[in-house]
């Protein structure tokens, strides 16, 4: 019965009582009087019916009426439940209706009694307990509701703490699932840009690629020392090859500011008339990786030479990571000899390894240059290669197919940073993939966009949005120093300027050569790092004698020729510029004498920078490969893995050199002992009787040679001078230089300093002027000159201010002084102010009126000074007012006599010469190209000194002055310089 | 409610205490044969009756017109003055009874004897052995009947309609019906009650059942 009503009777009950609601809404139209069930009936008899249920049930039944013509249909329905057979009640119809009028009796007797013997169970007793709990909720509800009446009517309550703490919980828990994904999608766009910027570049050089191989020629550049600008075709031969097809790679330098913006590349063109910017049109600080600013020609000097070479210049802002990373480009060129001179150098990781490339007889590849900071530097493509590379190049064939390495030098890093080599290494990654991934299409775009933008620009004068770009980085840089500041650890003698004399006070002007050219090599090195130097840093004799002039050779026995030549003072009217220069008997390296040489290299911790031990070793390659037999190597270190690296070896077994300098890096504990002393001991052991003998102590300012206190360290060097081997001292790097001390010992050990900011300046330095750097051909050189007061009312030594001479030691042959190398040019330049200038002018600068002499002599009555040469008893002239004083000499008309004494290399006693000088000159402008390019780079000096003596000069006068005296220049370091200016005037120098 | 806060809340402990007072021993009964514990019973009704102080229940319970529950003919006699809330306390007592019982998953006693140490109230020892021997049959014939059945039989006796006890048991009112039928036909089939049953329905003995009248 169940199983049946289970099925049917759920149907049924859904049309007939409809069971959905417990409402009791009864869909009860339709009941099928024949399907009325059991429990119906039950329902019926206990009166739970209603309405039309009620009265069909009742019909059915036949109660309520006579009626019992619809029985038929009520027996069928009564069949189930009442468990009757059909056939029974159909059979008898009013039996059915008995039987189910029974049935409804029998239930609701049962229900009766059902109910009553449920409810006459006793009901249980009322519970106290029960009352009064209800009474004390009841109570406490009041008073709350009396306290807080709102808060009883509140629809919601309070969070309890549990409640708190989870939804606390999952909104931590959010916020530290998003925040890992924000990261990673800020690197993620970082890198994108970063790879973006990359590609980029390699799309520039791309174009750069091509533009070479359109025939124009190209030199690269070393973006470390900007030298490389002006030097390109000729500084690595003494033959300019410019028929060749030379490529040039430019790679960017970093140049670091305060914050840490700008790249920049810069190629000039083969001919020093020639100088090719292409310049970024601005350079945004927001911008923190490499890219291609602006590719943007233009030509300076003659229009026809602008198709037969080019070069540009591409500014590109540095991360503010330190650039360490190295770019290279790799040159196809034509003819490259492959020769031992080690000059190509290999380039940062990403278009080729780091490290140096040739230089050996066998192209044989060596590491360690440039690019230990930054192997993994930005590059294209991982590995990617040019055609043609080559593993090495002569300088003395040009540059073609040399590769170099090119590290920047961001001030104060003194030390490479591991996490930017990282962070380098994983944008050349992404580099990488990204072009594998983004495909050709995006690279042609690139490339196209820049050729587009080449052409564009081909003719366009984008000089002064190059300057705006250095401008711009000065404004968010510019520092200048000031006088005696230090930079960093730095150190700097300051420097007393030379003032006015008058003949009358100061007839004799004594001082020592110097043809030290550390200081100009510093000041482009802070240029172009985008700092102004500082002043005590700006030694204008140096400046002036880092370059050559075309001075002639000696004649005669003397070991040096002397040229004197005076014209208009271009930033003081009415005053004269008087150089003096001196010209070595040059010596060609091949022709020099056997030289035994030993490096004191320091490779103490501090010289891992790219710009410190490693340029040091590209360097130290390039020299030996100039070495022959008769030269001796030896190498010391110290500060670092100290001890003798190399004993005495002879110049033709290069290879053991190499290896002995391959093997050399920085850091290391520190061995006291090894150092100075066991340099001078190696270089005692084959002392040359007739050649040259040095040590070269190459430093980056660590003086820990093994003595301690200075006074004897100078001692040393200068017994050992004396002795015949002298000292030249290379400084190398950034933050650390002790400037004026590694002066101070070369000076004492007789020898030079130079330092060296670059692959280029290290060539220049050990292989272009070997022979000048490592042939005395005179010693203790010294300069006095006596000027005639009848025609000079007062005069000034320009520089030379440690080098200044008491007039009694010009003739103390004890007195140490400069020597001049084989080759050596030495200019000193002498503002003068004749007599008949400007009362103000000629007056000797006393700040209050001489009780012996009038503010102004300029009689011209004959004196008593002696004939000329009579330097002794200068103190008789002291103090002796009057023109009575003048001789017959002084009416000759000369202005000065110049005399010069100097000892040979090995000799005790020195010989002088002398030379009196007549004319003074025109017109500036039609004095000699040499002059009026000293007297630009003297007054070049002077305005970064900030001297109270510039007068008129000013930076654009001096690039313009500068700039015209280029062409004679045969290396480009002239234009080089000239450059320098404008990185000065970009910078706020005026 | 136009009147004060203090006299909605006399108001509402008043009705609060009239309903307590007048399903309090119903609900207790219902209560002890659901769980036949008093203790747990005891917290039944307790659970109930505190609920019900609760503004909003009184609020959705508390109408001013009393429906009476329904009865047909043959029914409870107890009459209910808002069947609402005698249906919500019914429930809510019974959804604790389920709880404690799930929770304490008592034995159900075997029996019901709580009425044997109450006082009946019939005076007449005779009458009232007769029919307690009927309605003691009938209890313990009810007891033995599944649970659905008895509760729906338990809730008709105190007087529910089946709409009413659909509500309060959660299933559907034709399932009621049925659970009420099967009930009602299990007892009817039992030999003892049909015996009963066999007298005559119009005789003098299934008068008295039907009239349920004590007296004889």
């Amino acid at each position: 019965m169940q199983s049946r009503r289970a099925g049917g009777t759920y149907r049924v009950n859904t049309r007939g009582y409809a069971m959905s609601s417990q409402n009791g809404d009864r869909h009860t139209s339709d009941i099928q009087p024949s399907k009325i069930q059991p429990e119906q009936l039950t329902a019926y008899a206990l009166g739970q019916l209603h309405g039309e249920e009620l009265a069909a049930v009742k019909a059915a039944i036949g109660e309520g009426g006579d009626d019992g013509r619809g029985s038929q249909d009520p027996t069928q329905r009564l069949t189930e439940g009442l468990g009757a057979a059909p056939g029974d009640l159909r059979s008898g119809t009013r039996r059915g209706q008995e039987t189910c009028a029974e049935q409804v009796r029998e239930v609701q007797a049962l229900a009766a009694a059902v109910s009553r013997a449920r409810n006459a169970e006793p009901l249980p007793a009322t519970s106290v307990e029960l009352r009064a709990a209800i009474e004390s909720k009841l109570a406490q509800l009041e008073v709350v509701e009396k306290v807080e009446p709102a808060a009883s009517q509140r629809r919601w309550r309070r969070p309890s703490v549990v409640e708190w703490v989870v939804m606390g919980g999952i909104g931590v828990l959010l916020i530290g699932l998003s925040v890992p994904a924000v990261q990673m999608s800020r690197n993620a766009a970082r890198q994108m840009a970063a790879s973006n910027s990359l590609k980029q570049l390699r799309a520039d050089l791309e174009v750069e690629k091509a533009l070479s191989s359109s025939g124009i020629k190209r030199q690269i550049l070393d973006p470390a020392s900007e030298s490389d600008k002006r030097d390109a075709f000729a500084s690595t031969s003494p033959s300019t090859t410019t028929g060749d097809d030379m490529t040039l790679m430019v790679t960017p330098r970093a140049t670091r500011e305060q914050d840490g913006i700008a790249w920049r590349m810069s190629v000039t063109g083969p001919r020093a008339a020639e100088q090719y910017e292409w310049s970024a049109p601005r350079v945004a600080a927001e911008q923190d990786e490499p890219h291609n600013l602006a590719i943007n020609p233009k030509t300076t000097g003659s229009p026809e030479a602008a198709g037969q070479s080019a070069g540009y210049k591409v500014a590109v802002p540095a991360t503010e990571a330190p650039p360490s990373a190295s770019y290279s480009g790799l040159i196809p060129s034509g003819n490259v000899p492959a020769n031992s001179s080690g000059a190509g150098y290999g380039g940062g990781a990403p278009l080729a390894g780091g490290g140096q490339a040739g230089g050996s007889p066998g192209g044989r590849a060596m590491n360690g240059s440039g690019a230990a900071r930054g192997s993994g530097g930005y590059g294209y493509g991982g590995g990617e290669r040019y055609p043609g590379e080559l593993a090495g190049a002569m300088p003395g064939s040009g540059i073609s197919g040399q590769r170099r390495s090119f590290e920047s030098a961001p001030p104060g890093t003194a030390n490479g940073n591991a996490a930017d080599l990282a962070e380098i290494q994983k944008l050349n990654e992404n580099l990488a993939l990204s072009q594998r991934t983004a495909g050709g299409a995006e690279g042609g775009k690139f490339q196209n966009q820049l050729e587009r933008e080449a052409a564009e620009h081909g003719v366009r004068v984008s000089q002064a949005e190059y300057e705006l770009a250095f401008r711009m980085r000065a404004e968010q840089k510019g520092r200048l120093f000031a006088d005696g500041e230090q930079v960093g650890s730095e150190q700097y003698e300051p420097i007393a300027e030379n003032a006015f004399l008058s003949p009358l006070s100061d007839p004799l002007s004594t001082f020592s050569i110097d043809v030290d050219t550390a200081s100009y090599a510093n000041v482009r090195r802070f240029l172009n790092e985008g700092r102004l130097p500082p002043p005590s840093a700006v030694r204008i004799e140096e400046l002036v004698n880092y370059f050559t002039y075309s001075y002639p050779q000696p004649s005669g026995r003397e070991p040096f020729s002397v040229n004197m030549e005076a014209a208009e003072c271009p930033w003081n009217a009415g005053h004269l510029l008087l150089r003096v220069g001196l010209k070595g008997k040059e010596v060609h390296r091949s022709e020099r004498p056997p030289s035994n040489l030993t490096f004191l290299l320091d490779v103490s911790g501090s010289m891992a920078d790219a710009n410190k031990l490693p340029l040091l070793k590209t360097t130290l390659m390039m020299f030996v490969a100039e070495l022959t037999e008769n030269d001796r190597v030896s190498i010391v270190t110290y500060a670092g893995e100290a001890g003798l690296r190399l004993p005495p070896t002879r110049g033709h077994e290069k290879e053991k050199i190499m290896a002995a300098i391959d093997s050399l890096s920085a850091g290391g504990s520190t061995h006291g002992s090894a150092g100075i002393q066991l340099a001078y001991e190696q270089a005692a052991q084959y002392f040359l009787k007739d050649g040259t003998n040095r040590v070269i102590l190459a430093t980056d300012g660590d003086l820990n040679v093994g003595i301690t206190s200075d006074d004897a360290l100078v001692q040393l060097i200068k017994e050992k001078a004396a002795s015949g081997t002298f000292l030249t001292v290379l400084g190398f790097g950034t933050g650390n230089l002790k400037d004026g001390k590694l002066e101070k010992l070369a000076d004492n050990g007789n020898g030079v300093y130079a330092y060296i900011d670059g692959v280029r300046e290290g060539r220049k330095v050990l292989v272009e002027q070997m022979s000048e750097n490592l042939v005395t051909i005179a010693k203790d050189v010294k300069i006095q000159i006596e000027f005639n007061p009848a025609q000079i009312a007062s005069y000034r030594l320009l520089g030379y201010e440690n080098r200044v001479l008491a007039a009694a030691d010009f003739n103390n042959d004890k007195k140490d002084a400069g020597e001049i190398g084989a080759g050596h040019t030495v200019t000193a330049l002498y503002e003068l102010v004749p007599v008949g200038a400007k009362q103000e002018a000629a007056a000797p600068h006393v700040g209050e009126p001489l009780k012996y002499q009038g503010t102004g002599a300029r009689s011209q009555e004959p004196g008593a000074v002696g004939p000329h040469g009579a330097a002794v008893g200068s103190s008789a002239l002291r103090g002796v007012p009057g023109a009575e004083r003048f001789t017959e000499a002084a009416a000759s008309g000369e202005l000065l006599t110049l005399k010069l004494r100097f000892k040979e290399p090995d000799g005790v006693e020195s010989r002088m010469i002398e030379f009196p000088l007549k004319e003074r000159g025109g017109q500036f402008s039609a004095a000699s190209k040499d002059l009026q390019f000293a007297a630009a780079v003297a007054s070049f000096g002077m305005i970064l000194r900030g001297s109270e003596h510039r007068g008129s000069g000013n930076l654009a006068a001096v690039a313009e002055i500068a700039g015209g005296a280029i062409d004679t220049e045969p290396n480009g370091y002239r234009a080089e310089f000239v450059d320098l200016v404008r990185k000065a005037q970009a910078l706020g120098a005026r | 409610m136009s009147d004060g806060p203090e006299d909605a809340a006399s108001q509402r402990r008043r009705w609060v205490l009239e309903a307590l007072g007048e399903y309090e021993g119903r609900l207790m009964r219902y209560a002890l044969r659901l769980l036949g514990d008093a203790d747990l019973a005891r917290d039944a009704v307790q659970h109930a009756f505190l609920k019900l102080c609760d503004d909003k229940v009184v609020a959705t319970l508390r109408v001013p017109s009393a429906t009476k529950g329904t009865t047909g003919n043959g029914t409870p006699s107890v009459p209910t003055t808002n069947s609402r809330l005698a249906a919500w306390l019914y429930t809510v007592c019974r959804n604790r009874a389920t709880d404690l019982l799930r929770t304490h998953a008592r034995e159900r006693q075997a029996e019901v004897d709580q009425g044997d140490h109450v006082t009946g109230r019939d005076a007449d020892p005779a009458c009232r052995a007769e029919k307690a021997d009927l309605h003691e049959l009938l209890r313990r014939l009810i007891h033995r009947l599944p649970l659905s059945q008895r509760e729906a039989i338990d809730l008709w006796a105190e007087g529910f309609t089946y709409a009413e006890i659909a509500r309060i048991v959660e299933r559907h009112e034709g399932h009621v019906r049925v659970l009420v039928h099967r009930g009602l036909k299990a007892l009817r089939e039992q030999p003892q009650v049909r015996e009963l049953l066999e007298v005559n329905p119009a005789g003098p003995v299934g008068n008295r059942i039907a009239s349920g009248s004590t007296s004889r």
